[in-house]
C-alpha cells in the first residue's frame, strides 16, 4: 500500500514517462496506426476498376479470398509458396547466423574486420539486392553460370528463375544472404553476454562442445532466439517482394507468386483495392498467429515450466 | 537696323505660332504586349527511355508555347518510372488521391485508366483532335479509342517483327528464312545440329510486360481471334490458332531444345540482347530494335540481321501504340488544360516551329532512334524514309505494318487483370505443368466472369 507521497510520486513518474513517449506514439498513430485503420477501412468497400463504389460490402471481400472460385483456389496456392518460402528461409537464417555468430564469437585477428565485411549484404537497399542477384542469376551472362561453367561444373548455361522448380529456392537464397548479417549480430550480442564461468565449469566437467551448445549455450540464448524468430518471420513473409519483383514477376507459371505478391497484384494490377487490403489483413493475421506460437513454444518461462513437469 | 530687328521678332513669333498650332506628332503605338497565361505547371510522366531527349522536346515545348496564340508560361515537371513499373506508378498516383496532367500509356493500360476516370477523351475538351484520325493508321486509332472517343495522340506505334541472323543461315546452308512456323522448327533443329547455336529461337514470355506482344503476334500469324466485336471469346480450346501456337511453343522448348527453358525468365529487351549477342538466330521482337542489331559496337552481329515477315499462314502480326494522354489533372483549370492539350500536340501531333508545319517530333524520334510511328504522311519525309530503309528492308516493313492488329479485348476494362492470369497460364501450358486444353478453358471462363462482375 503506497503512501499518499509515494502515491502522487508514481502518478507524477508515470505521467512523465507518458510524456516522454508521446512524440514516438504520435509518429506511430500517424506513420502506422492511420495507414492500418484506413487499410481495413477499404478492405470493407467495393471497389470497381480502382475506383470506390460507395457500398460498404463489410466481409465480401475477405469471403470471395477464402471461398470464390476466381480468387480462392490462387490464394491458397499463393498461401503455400508463402508457407514454404517462410519456413526455409527463416530455419536458413536462424542456422547460418548462428553458425556465424559462434565463429567470429571468438577474437581472432581481423575478427573486426570480418564482422564489418558480414554486415555488408544488410547494408544494401532491398532493391539493389534485387537487381545484383538479377545479374548473378542472369542465364546468359550470370556470374553464376559463368563461374559454374568456368569450373566444368556445368556444360551450358541454364536458368534458374526460369525454371518453376528451382525460381523459390533462387530467391531464397537471395534473401537468406541478405538477411543472415542482422540475425549474426543479435546472435553475437547475445553471445558476448554469457557468463564466462558457466563454460568455465563444463570445461572442468570435461562436457564437450556439442554438448555444451546444446545444454548451456542454446538454452542461454533462448531469449534472443526468440527474438530472432519473430523478427524473422516478420521480414521473411513480406520481405522477399522487391526479389519476387525483380527476379520472377510471381512466375514462372505461379511458382513464385507469394500472398505479398498476390496482395500487389491485386491492388496495383487488378485495381482492386477492397480485395487487396482484404488479403493483406490475412497476411498480417498469418504472421500474428506465427508471433503467438513462438511465444507460447519459446517462451522461456513456460519451457522451464515444461522442464520441471517432465522431471 | 531696328526694322531688321523687328522683321527678325516677327518671324520667330510667327514660327513659334506655327509650332504650338501644328498638330502634336502621332506617339508611335505601344506594341500590344499580350500577357500570357499561367504560369502553369504540367505534371508529366513517361517512362524510361532516352530521357535526355524527352528532356529537350519538353524545353523545346516551352520555349514554343511561351510565343504562342495565346502565350502560355508552362514549366513541365516529369517523373519517370520503368516500362515494367509504369502501371503501378501510375495507379499509385491516383490510388493516393493525387494525378498527372499528361502521361504516356500504351494501348492496353488505356480502358482501365479511361474506366478510373484518371485519363479523359481529349475529343471532349478539344474535337480538333479528331482532326487528326485521317493520318494515323487505323489500328493506332483503334489503340486510342475508348468507348468511341479518342483519348490520345500517338508517341510511338510499332509491330513485332520477326527477325533473324542471316550469316547463321548461310553458314548453315539455308536459302531464305522460314515462311511456316513448321520451317521455323525445321531450321531451328538444322542450326542447332550444326553447332551454329544452342538457342536457335528466343521470345520474350517472362510473365510481365511484353509477354502480350509476343503471345498475340504468334496467334495472329496464323489468322487467330480472341475476341470478337462484342468481346466475346471466340478462341477454341483444343484446336485452333491459339491451341496450336501454345502448342507450338511447348514442344520448342521440351520437345525439340530449339528454345530455351529461359525464355519464361525473358523479356523482349532480353531477348533483344540475346540477340546482339550472337547468341539466337530467330526472334520477334518490336521493330525498332532492328536499329541497335545492325550497329556496330552495340551489336556483335552488326550487319546480320534483318527482316522477314511474320511465319505463319496470314502473316499477320500484332501492332501496338504508345500514347500521350491527358490526365484528369489537367482539367480542373483552364490555363493548365490548355497547356496540357498543346504539350500533347506539340509531342504526337502537327505544330508549326520556326515556320516549319510538321510532326516534329514524331519524325525526330522516327530518323534518330528508329522509333515505328503511325502518322501516314511521316512516310513522304524523306529524312524518315532514308532511316527506315537503312534499317530493314523497307518493302517487306510497309508489307508487315499492313498485317498489323492491335490486340483484341483491350477495349475491356478488366483486359489488364485477364492478360495478367494468361501469362500465367500459359507460361504453365508451355512447361506442360497444365494441359493446353485446360488452360484455354479457363482463360475463356475467367474473361466470362471478369465480364459478368
Amino acid at each position: 500500500m503506497l503512501s499518499p507521497h509515494e502515491a502522487k510520486r508514481y502518478r507524477q513518474t508515470t505521467a512523465f514517462a507518458y510524456r516522454m513517449i508521446l512524440p514516438s506514439l504520435a509518429l506511430i498513430l500517424v506513420f502506422i496506426g492511420y495507414p492500418l485503420l484506413y487499410s481495413i477501412s477499404i478492405s470493407f468497400k467495393e471497389y470497381k476498376y480502382g475506383v470506390p463504389t460507395g457500398r460498404i460490402i463489410w466481409f465480401k471481400n475477405f469471403l470471395d479470398i477464402l471461398t470464390k472460385s476466381t480468387v480462392a483456389p490462387y490464394f491458397y496456392r499463393s498461401l503455400l509458396v508463402t508457407m514454404k518460402f517462410t519456413v526455409v528461409a527463416v530455419v536458413a537464417v536462424v542456422v547460418i547466423s548462428l553458425g556465424i555468430a559462434l565463429l567470429i564469437n571468438e577474437r581472432f585477428r581481423g575478427s573486426g574486420l570480418v564482422k564489418l565485411a558480414l554486415l555488408m549484404p544488410y547494408a544494401i537497399p532491398g532493391a539493389v539486392n534485387a537487381v545484383v542477384w538479377n545479374w548473378i542469376y542472369d542465364p546468359s551472362f550470370g556470374v553464376l553460370n559463368g563461374l559454374l561453367y568456368k569450373l566444368g561444373i556445368i556444360d551450358e548455361y541454364f536458368t534458374l528463375t526460369g525454371n518453376p522448380d528451382y525460381a523459390l529456392w533462387a530467391i531464397v537464397f537471395a534473401y537468406v544472404w541478405k538477411f543472415v548479417p542482422y540475425s549474426t549480430f543479435l546472435f553475437s550480442a547475445g553471445l558476448a553476454t554469457m557468463p564466462e564461468s558457466v563454460y568455465d565449469a563444463a570445461r572442468m566437467d570435461r562436457c564437450g562442445t556439442i554438448r555444451t551448445f546444446v545444454k548451456i549455450t542454446l538454452p542461454l540464448l533462448m531469449p534472443v532466439l526468440q527474438m530472432i524468430m519473430v523478427l524473422q518471420t516478420i521480414f521473411a513473409l513480406v520481405m522477399h517482394f522487391g526479389l519476387v519483383f525483380v527476379l520472377t514477376g510471381g512466375g514462372p507459371g505461379d511458382a513464385t507468386r507469394t500472398l505479398a505478391w498476390y496482395v500487389y497484384q491485386q491492388s496495383f494490377t487488378f485495381t482492386r483495392f477492397g480485395r487487396g487490403s482484404a488479403m493483406a489483413i490475412i497476411l498480417a493475421l498469418t504472421m500474428i498467429v506465427f508471433i503467438y506460437l513462438y511465444l507460447v513454444v519459446l517462451d522461456p518461462e513456460r519451457r522451464l515450466e515444461r522442464q520441471r513437469r517432465s522431471v | 537696323m531696328k526694322k531688321r530687328n523687328l522683321v527678325f521678332a516677327v518671324l520667330v513669333a510667327v514660327a513659334l505660332l506655327l509650332g504650338a498650332c501644328a498638330p502634336a506628332a502621332t506617339p508611335p503605338p505601344a506594341e500590344t504586349v499580350v500577357k500570357p497565361l499561367g504560369p502553369v505547371t504540367l505534371d508529366f510522366t513517361g517512362w524510361t527511355y532516352d530521357l535526355e531527349k524527352v528532356g529537350q522536346n519538353l524545353a523545346k515545348y516551352e520555349e514554343w508555347i511561351a510565343i504562342e496564340d495565346p502565350p502560355i508560361e508552362v514549366k513541365v515537371e516529369m517523373t519517370d518510372a520503368g516500362f515494367g513499373e509504369f502501371d503501378t506508378h501510375v495507379t499509385t498516383r491516383y490510388a493516393a488521391g493525387a494525378s498527372f496532367d499528361v502521361l504516356y500509356s500504351s494501348d492496353h493500360w488505356l480502358s482501365k485508366w479511361a474506366e478510373a476516370g484518371w485519363v479523359v477523351p481529349l475529343e471532349d475538351y478539344y474535337p480538333e483532335v479528331r482532326d487528326y484520325i485521317p493520318d494515323i493508321a487505323s489500328y493506332s486509332v483503334e489503340a486510342m479509342t475508348y468507348k468511341g472517343k479518342l483519348y490520345g495522340l500517338p508517341y510511338y506505334t510499332d509491330v513485332m517483327y520477326f527477325m533473324y541472323n542471316t550469316k547463321m543461315l548461310e553458314d548453315a546452308g539455308i536459302a531464305s528464312p522460314p515462311t511456316t512456323w513448321d520451317e521455323v522448327t525445321e531450321q531451328a533443329v538444322i542450326l542447332k545440329e550444326k553447332g551454329i547455336t544452342s538457342d536457335p529461337v528466343m521470345l520474350g514470355l517472362k510473365a510481365t510486360s511484353w509477354f502480350e506482344e509476343a503471345f498475340y503476334s504468334l496467334v495472329y500469324s496464323e489468322g487467330g481471334s480472341f475476341f470478337d466485336e462484342n468481346l466475346e471469346p471466340v478462341f477454341e480450346t483444343s484446336s485452333g490458332p491459339v491451341y496450336d501456337m501454345i502448342e507450338w511453343v511447348a514442344a520448342a522448348i521440351n520437345d525439340y531444345g530449339i528454345m530455351p527453358h529461359k525464355v519464361l525468365d525473358m523479356t523482349a529487351v532480353d531477348v533483344q540482347q540475346a540477340f546482339k549477342e550472337g547468341d539466337t538466330c530467330f526472334v520477334i521482337v518490336p521493330g525498332y530494335m532492328i536499329r541497335e542489331f545492325n550497329t556496330p559496337g552495340i551489336s556483335k552481329v552488326a550487319g546480320q540481321a534483318a527482316i522477314s515477315m511474320m511465319p505463319g499462314s496470314t502473316h499477320e502480326t500484332d501492332g501496338y501504340t504508345r500514347m500521350y494522354l491527358m490526365g484528369s489533372g489537367a482539367v480542373k483549370d483552364e490555363a493548365k488544360k490548355l497547356a496540357a492539350w498543346r504539350l500533347i500536340e506539340f509531342m504526337g501531333g502537327k505544330t508549326t516551329v520556326e515556320g516549319v508545319t510538321a510532326y516534329h517530333i514524331a519524325k525526330r524520334w522516327a530518323v534518330e532512334n528508329g522509333l515505328g510511328f503511325s502518322i501516314l504522311s511521316l512516310w513522304e519525309e524523306p529524312a524518315v524514309d532514308k532511316a527506315f530503309s537503312a534499317m530493314a528492308d523497307p518493302t517487306v516493313m510497309k508489307a508487315q505494318k499492313q498485317l498489323a492488329r492491335s490486340k483484341e479485348g483491350m477495349a475491356a476494362p478488366w483486359f489488364a487483370e485477364w492478360i495478367s492470369f494468361v501469362r500465367t497460364e500459359v507460361q504453365k501450358a508451355v512447361l506442360r505443368q497444365e494441359p493446353t486444353s485446360a488452360v484455354l478453358e479457363l482463360l475463356k471462363g475467367r474473361w466470362n466472369e471478369l465480364k459478368q462482375e
